[in-house]
């Protein structure tokens, strides 16, 4: 077998569904019956050139102009990973697939690492070869074109983020923060989940007067309703079980300084009348303590709750509504500032790309741009900046695609409905909750980037559901077993459509 | 190819998609360098030569693997990882073992290639 050549038969033009020239595939291995294969059955699909050694594939490439290359990685001349690495130098476009005997060797690992675009295990099967390097042609194809989105701005700090974008519902928000934030009055900052409420404190506590000196900030909602007076109040030595010594408070450890209380309406009364005498007066007690102690904190709320609702319900206190209301910073979702998501994405990306160190991403093809401008961003900013990183660290290939993309935002995925109060609506019935492990598999197959969020809101669903038919529907004893607030159960029956009959049920 | 070849070589005529001609092929490519590798394989286990040895098992293991995946394909990985470990003794007996399997695998190729 000539070796270096093209082995198809000389014949007119071959078109193939690439829709030019057949596109050129080189196959460098020192097995002969492979050389033989892959110019048998690979040629319907690309001009088959061949090479027996390291050398005669690297000097061949560098005479050719190719769409892919088929390479063992173990070569008697030259490692394949050196190969590859040189065939990277000449042409960091190219994909290269693989071919290993031993396919679970560390090798076959070190190469997807570096970026092969896959590896085969042999012996070859002819049409998963044949699928993988149409596969390979396609995306050497795709990645050809210019990229829409370059992956080389400069990306800022953490807090940058905020400050992208110039869509007029965004300099509204960048107006107010301005506007208020040398003002020492609260503030609350409203908006769904992701928009990046806890970006605008930070921006207002470092345009604010207390720049130099402590920022805090305690998510009520993460806190079951006594831990929480007790992080924010502090408590004495023997208040309760388990209280072993004094602890300072997040009030009195951030004296001076701005605390940020964000899910501001998941919280117990008892808490809620606390922290509304902080707010007028700036006093306190320790939990189990006496001495009233005093603080100077500037407190920065924040929620995505409907809290007028919440006070007609009789759940959150009136007066604390408008102490906390004072300025109100509105966060409009992502859907609602779409000319924003070009921005965003190029921010997003030069920073994922010099985080996981990709020097060779070059940006996103206008196809994936489109896609990502299009989609309505039921998880805001949060989800456009997950979905760039997993997409970054999926690919192989300087371009991005729409390919690499969730399913959710190609289409081939239904996308999960969205309101302002219910942030997803599982797909499975939950009421046996045994459906987790298949739910995961879905979400990872689909490339979710909100795994966590929709694996807990399943488990969280099927709990309350439980215990409500445990307790025949009664709302009290529920938070009581459950250990959290009545109002935010209500709010999780709401979310969840559980629907209180003689028997619990979840509507459909 | 006889029916009796066909039930033997099944599985490699299924990574084929079923292409007899293809088979016959390959089956020529490996019954000529086959003989080659395995005098090489046996040279350097005599004179201790290890390094090289895992190589020549790793050249032989794939071009037999077309036709075999299990035994006594699968052993020749044996005879590579005691190799590349400096392990002469059990490079040697696992050669001395696999050897005569190996030999009868590469008639059978052999009489495939026609």
């Amino acid at each position: 077998m000539a070796t270096g050549t093209t082995l198809s038969k000389p014949q007119p033009i071959l078109r193939s569904k690439w829709s030019k020239a057949m596109p050129s595939l080189l196959v460098i291995d020192d097995d002969r019956a492979i050389l033989a294969l892959a110019e048998k059955t690979l040629s319907p699909i690309a001009d088959i050139t061949t090479c027996a050694s390291a050398g005669e594939g690297l000097a061949e490439l560098r005479r050719g102009s190719y769409d892919a290359v088929l390479l063992d990685i173990q070569l008697p001349d030259q490692n394949g990973l050196a190969v590859y690495c040189e065939i990277r130098e000449h042409d960091r476009r190219i994909p290269v697939i693989f071919m290993t005997v031993e396919a679970a060797s560390n090798t076959a690992i070190e190469a997807m690492q570096l970026g092969a675009f896959d590896y085969i295990a042999k012996p070859l099967h002819v049409e998963p070869l044949r699928d993988l390097v149409e596969k390979a042609i396609e995306q050497r194809q795709i990645s050809s074109v210019p990229v829409a989105i370059s992956a080389d701005d400069e990306g800022g700090d953490q807090a940058a983020e905020l400050f992208i974008g110039r869509s007029p519902a965004m300099l509204d928000v960048f107006k107010a923060i301005g506007k208020v934030a040398k003002q020492d009055v609260p503030i609350l900052v409203r908006g769904e989940s992701g928009t990046g409420k806890e970006l605008v404190a930070r921006a207002l506590f470092q345009y604010s007067h207390r720049s130099e000196e402590t920022f805090l900030a305690v998510n009520c909602a993460a806190l079951p309703d006594n831990l929480l007076e007790s992080e924010l109040f502090g408590h004495e030595k023997g208040a309760f079980t388990g209280a072993e010594s004094r602890r300072i408070g997040k009030f009195e450890q951030c004296n001076g300084g701005t605390l940020f209380l964000d899910e501001i309406g998941d919280m117990a009364p008892t808490v809620q009348a606390k922290v509304l005498r902080v707010l007028q007066e700036q006093r306190f007690e320790r939990v189990g303590g006496n001495k009233e102690l005093t603080t100077d904190v500037r407190i920065i709320a924040a929620t995505n709750r409907p809290l007028e609702q919440m006070v007609d319900d009789g759940e959150y206190r009136e007066d604390l509504l408008y102490r906390l209301n004072g300025v109100t910073i509105e966060l409009p979702p992502l859907r609602d500032r779409l000319s924003d998501v070009p921005s965003l994405i190029r921010f997003f990306l030069a920073q994922a790309k010099k985080e996981f160190n990709k020097p060779d991403l070059e940006g996103l093809s206008p196809e994936a741009v489109a896609l990502l401008t299009a989609y309505d961003w039921p998880g805001n900013v949060r989800q456009l900046r997950a979905v760039i990183r997993r997409c970054v660290l999926d690919t192989v290939m300087p371009v991005i695609t729409p390919d690499i993309l969730p399913g959710a935002i190609t289409g081939t995925v239904s996308p999960v409905k969205k309101t302002p109060t219910q942030d997803v609506v599982p797909r499975e019935e939950p009421t046996e909750g045994t459906q987790l492990p298949q739910l995961v598999q879905r979400l990872l197959d689909e490339r979710s980037t909100n795994i966590y969020a929709e694996a807990m809101e399943y488990m969280e669903r099927f709990v309350i559901l439980k215990v409500l038919q445990t307790t025949d529907g009664n709302q009290s004893q529920a938070a009581e077993m459950l250990g959290i607030t009545r109002g935010k159960l209500r709010d999780r029956i709401n979310s969840y459509n559980i629907v209180l009959k003689s028997d619990v049920s979840v509507e459909k | 190819m006889t029916e009796s070849q066909r039930q033997r070589f099944s599985a490699a005529l299924g990574r084929v998609a079923g292409d007899e001609e293809v088979l016959e092929m390959l089956a020529k490519i490996a019954a000529e360098d086959a003989p080659g590798l395995m005098s090489q394989l046996q040279d350097h286990i005599q004179q201790g030569e290890l390094a090289e040895a895992a190589k020549v098992g790793h050249a032989l293991k794939g071009l037999l693997s077309t036709f075999e995946t299990g035994e006594p394909v699968s052993e020749l990985q044996s005879l590579i990882d005691a190799a590349r470990a400096g392990d002469e003794a059990s490079a040697t007996s696992v050669h001395a073992s696999v050897r005569p399997q190996i030999n009868t695998l590469v008639t059978e190729i052999d009489a495939l290639a026609g």
